[in-house]
C-alpha cells in the first residue's frame, strides 16, 4: 500500500482562493493594468503575472500536490536531488542534511560520528520524482518546467509527469508543463539564487 | 549620428538584451524551446530558435524604435541638450549597474505558458520571441532596459532606436537559441545551472552593461558638445538646418555640404537644405531629393532655372528665375520622398526679387521686395491661407526661415543689419538677436540657435555664424 499525502480538499480550495486574492497578486494584476496601459491592451492581456503567491509553495499556480520529499516542501537541485527546503543543503532519504560523499552532517557541515568516533553510515538518496514514482508504483519523470519569480528570486517550477490519470491528490490530474500524454503526478520546484 | 556612438549603442543593447536571459523568462525559454520542453527532439528546437531571433528582433525595434519616433514627434530638436539628457541617464544607469542595485521599477509579468501548449513550437517561439524582444512587457534585469529608453526618447533619432533595437533583440535572442539546442544535454545543464546558481555571473554582466553604458555615456556627451560647437562656419552661406545636423554651400560653385559637428562630408550637388529625412541640392536644372543620413537620392525633377530649394520632411519648395521673373513652387513629398505635383505659391516680376524659401513642415515663409516695400508671407501648404507676417515701406525685410511658431528673419536699415526673431502671427518685428553693419543674409533655424549668413565685400566673402535664441 503506497504511502499517501491525504489533503483537506475543502483547506485546498481556500488555499487556491487565497492565492489568487492575495496582494502580491492583487499587487501583480495591477501592474499588469498599469503595464498594458502603457505598452498596449493587446499585449497586456497576452501575458501573465510573473510572481505570485501559491497553492502550497510559491510559484506553483495550480493545486496538484507536492511530490514525496524528505522534508516536506518538495526543493530539488538541477538534477532533481532532495535538497532541505530551507537551507538548500542536499539531504538524504531520511531528511538529514549529507555532504558531497552522502555523509550526514550537522549545521555546521562536520560529519556526524557515532560513540566510536566513525562517520555515521549513509543513508539511500533518491531523486524526488524517482521515489514519489516508486512508493505510487507508476513510471514518471520530469518533462518541461517554468520559472516565475518568487520572494525576490527566480524560481524554477518542476512537474512529475506520469501516464496516469490522476495525480497524487487522488483526483483528475492536469496537462501543466508534461507532454507526450503525459500528465502532472505530483509538483517540485528548484531555487536559482538569481535575484528578481 | 556618428559611427562610433552607434557601435556603442549597439554594444550596449546586445549586452543589456542579454542580462535578461536571467529572467524568469529567459531562462523558461531556454527549456521550454530546448528538447526538454516538447517531444519533437533537435528539428523542433532549430525551427524554434530560428523563429526565436526574428521575433526577438522585431518585439525590439517596436519598442526602440517607436521610442524614438515618439521623441522624434516631440517639438525641439536632438541638440546639445537632448545628448547631454541621454548621457547623463546611460550614466546613471552605469553607476546603478556597476553597484547591482535592485531593479526598480520592476515588470512583475511572465509569458503566457500556455501558448507552448496549444500552437506548435516554432509559433509559439515566434511569439515569445517578440514579447522578449519588446522588453518592456516581462521581468527587467538591468536598469539598462530603462536607460536605453530614455536614450531613444532622449535623442528622438530613428537611427538611434533602430540601432538600440537590433542590438538589445539579437542580446535577447542569441543566448537564448545558444542554449536551448544543448539543454538536455550535460553542457546545457551544466551551463543553466551555472547561471541559477552563480548570482556572481548575473553581477558579471551587469558589470558589462555598466561599462557598455558608460562608454555610450561619454560617447554621448562628446557628441553633443562636438554639436553644440557647429556655431562658425567660414566661407560658407546658406545654412539650413535639422539638429544635430548643418548644410551649408561653400565655394564659388556654393558647393553643398552637411556636418554634425565633426568632418564635414559633401553632398552631390549645390545649394543644399535638408530636414530630418531627407537633403535636397541642386544639380544644373536638377533639383536631387536625397535620403539621409545615407545621402542616397530617391527622387529628382528638373524645374526649369532653379536656383535655391528648401525641404521638410513633407514638402519640397524651390525657386526659380526665368526671364527676369521669380516664383516659388512647393511640391508634396509622400513616405518615400517621391515627389507630387507642383503648386505655384508665389511670383515676382523684376526688379521685385523674392527670396530664399523657408520651409518647416507645412509652414512655408518667403519674402517679397519691390522698389516700394517689402513683406515677408506665410503660406500654408497643407491647404493653409497665406499671411503677410511683416511688411515695411521703410526696411528691407528678408531671408526668413521658420522653425514650429518661431520666425527668423533679416532686417536691414539705414544704420546696418538686424537679425529679428518673433512668434508668427504676432505682428510686430520681434526681438534683435544680432546686429551687424555688415551684410545680413540667408537664415536657419533650430530649436537652440539662429544661424546666419554675413557677407562682406563686393563679391562677397560669406561666413555663417550663429547665436543663441
Amino acid at each position: 500500500m503506497p504511502e499517501r499525502v491525504d489533503r483537506d480538499r475543502i483547506g485546498e480550495a481556500f488555499e487556491g482562493i487565497a492565492g489568487n486574492t492575495s496582494r502580491r497578486g492583487f499587487i501583480a494584476r495591477v501592474g499588469g493594468a498599469m503595464m498594458a496601459a502603457t505598452a498596449g491592451t493587446v499585449v497586456g492581456r497576452m501575458i501573465e503575472p510573473g510572481e505570485a503567491d501559491a497553492y502550497h509553495f510559491c510559484g506553483h499556480i495550480f493545486t496538484t500536490g507536492s511530490c514525496i520529499h524528505p522534508t516536506g516542501t518538495p526543493r530539488i537541485d538541477a538534477d532533481g536531488w532532495p535538497l532541505n527546503a530551507e537551507s538548500g543543503k542536499p539531504v538524504d532519504n531520511l531528511g538529514r542534511t549529507i555532504d558531497k560523499k552522502g555523509l550526514p552532517v550537522d549545521d555546521e557541515g562536520n560529519v556526524l560520528r557515532d560513540p566510536d568516533g566513525r562517520p555515521m553510515p549513509p543513508a539511500p538518496r533518491s531523486k524526488v520524482c524517482d521515489e514519489t514514482a516508486r512508493q505510487y508504483n507508476i513510471n514518471a519523470r520530469i518533462d518541461g518546467a517554468w520559472f516565475r519569480c518568487c520572494g525576490g528570486t527566480v524560481r524554477k517550477l518542476v512537474d512529475c509527469c506520469s501516464q496516469s490519470n490522476t495525480r497524487i491528490n487522488g483526483d483528475a490530474s492536469l496537462t501543466g508543463y508534461c507532454y507526450s500524454g503525459r500528465k502532472v503526478f505530483c509538483v517540485m520546484y528548484f531555487q536559482t539564487k538569481v535575484p528578481c | 549620428m556618428e559611427p562610433v556612438l552607434v557601435i556603442a549603442l549597439v554594444t550596449a543593447g546586445l549586452l543589456i538584451g542579454a542580462t535578461g536571459t536571467w529572467s524568469p523568462c529567459g531562462f523558461s525559454m531556454i527549456e521550454t524551446i530546448g528538447s526538454t520542453g516538447h517531444t519533437g527532439g533537435q528539428v523542433t528546437t532549430l525551427a524554434a530558435c530560428a523563429t526565436f531571433l526574428p521575433g526577438a528582433l522585431v518585439g525590439a525595434v517596436v519598442t526602440f524604435g517607436g521610442i524614438a519616433l515618439i521623441g522624434a514627434a516631440i517639438p525641439g530638436e536632438a541638440g546639445w541638450a537632448s545628448y547631454t539628457i541621454a548621457g547623463v541617464v546611460a550614466f546613471l544607469a552605469a553607476i546603478a549597474e556597476a553597484r547591482g542595485k535592485r531593479i526598480a521599477p520592476q515588470i512583475r509579468r511572465q509569458l503566457p505558458e500556455h501558448w507552448r501548449r496549444i500552437m506548435p513550437m516554432p509559433a509559439a517561439a515566434a511569439l515569445y520571441g517578440v514579447l522578449l524582444g519588446l522588453g518592456f512587457t516581462t521581468f527587467v534585469l538591468t536598469f539598462g532596459v530603462w536607460a536605453l529608453a530614455g536614450i531613444s526618447l532622449a535623442l528622438g533619432d530613428p537611427t538611434a532606436g533602430l540601432a538600440i533595437g537590433l542590438g538589445f533583440g539579437v542580446g535577447r535572442a542569441i543566448p537564448i537559441v545558444t542554449l536551448a539546442p544543448f539543454a538536455a544535454r550535460s553542457f546545457g545543464r551544466k551551463a543553466i545551472t551555472l547561471m541559477a546558481e552563480r548570482p556572481e555571473l548575473y553581477r558579471a554582466i551587469r558589470f558589462g552593461d555598466a561599462l557598455a553604458l558608460a562608454a555610450s555615456a561619454v560617447e554621448l556627451v562628446f557628441a553633443g558638445t562636438a554639436q553644440a560647437e557647429v556655431k562658425l562656419v567660414k566661407g560658407a552661406s546658406d545654412p539650413s538646418v535639422a539638429s544635430p545636423s548643418l548644410a551649408y554651400a561653400r565655394g564659388s560653385g556654393d558647393r553643398a555640404f552637411v556636418t554634425d559637428g565633426q568632418d564635414p562630408a559633401a553632398l552631390p550637388g549645390t545649394d543644399p537644405s535638408i530636414s530630418r529625412q531627407y537633403a535636397a541640392v541642386l544639380d544644373g536644372d536638377t533639383l536631387r531629393i536625397l535620403a539621409r543620413p545615407a545621402n542616397t537620392e530617391v527622387a529628382s525633377f528638373d524645374p526649369a532655372g532653379v536656383d535655391a530649394v528648401a525641404i521638410s520632411d513633407k514638402w519640397v519648395a524651390y525657386r526659380t528665375r526665368n526671364d527676369g521673373r521669380d516664383r516659388i513652387y512647393a511640391r508634396p513629398l509622400n513616405a518615400l520622398g517621391q515627389v507630387g505635383d507642383a503648386k505655384r505659391i508665389a511670383a515676382a516680376g523684376s526688379p521685385g526679387q523674392l527670396s530664399l524659401p523657408g520651409i518647416d513642415d507645412g509652414t512655408l515663409v518667403y519674402s517679397v521686395q519691390t522698389t516700394k516695400r517689402s513683406k515677408i508671407v506665410k503660406a500654408g501648404l497643407n491647404g493653409g491661407k497665406r499671411d503677410v507676417l511683416l511688411k515695411s515701406n521703410l526696411s528691407l525685410l528678408s531671408n526668413p526661415s521658420v522653425r514650429g511658431d518661431s520666425l527668423l528673419y533679416v532686417r536691414g536699415t539705414r544704420t546696418g543689419w538686424e537679425l529679428r526673431l518673433t512668434k508668427l502671427g504676432k505682428n510686430d518685428f520681434g526681438r534683435v538677436l544680432e546686429e551687424r553693419d555688415k551684410r545680413l543674409w540667408s537664415t536657419a533655424l533650430s530649436s537652440t540657435r539662429a544661424y546666419y549668413t554675413v557677407l562682406e565685400g563686393g563679391r562677397p566673402r560669406a561666413d555663417i555664424s550663429s547665436v543663441r535664441r
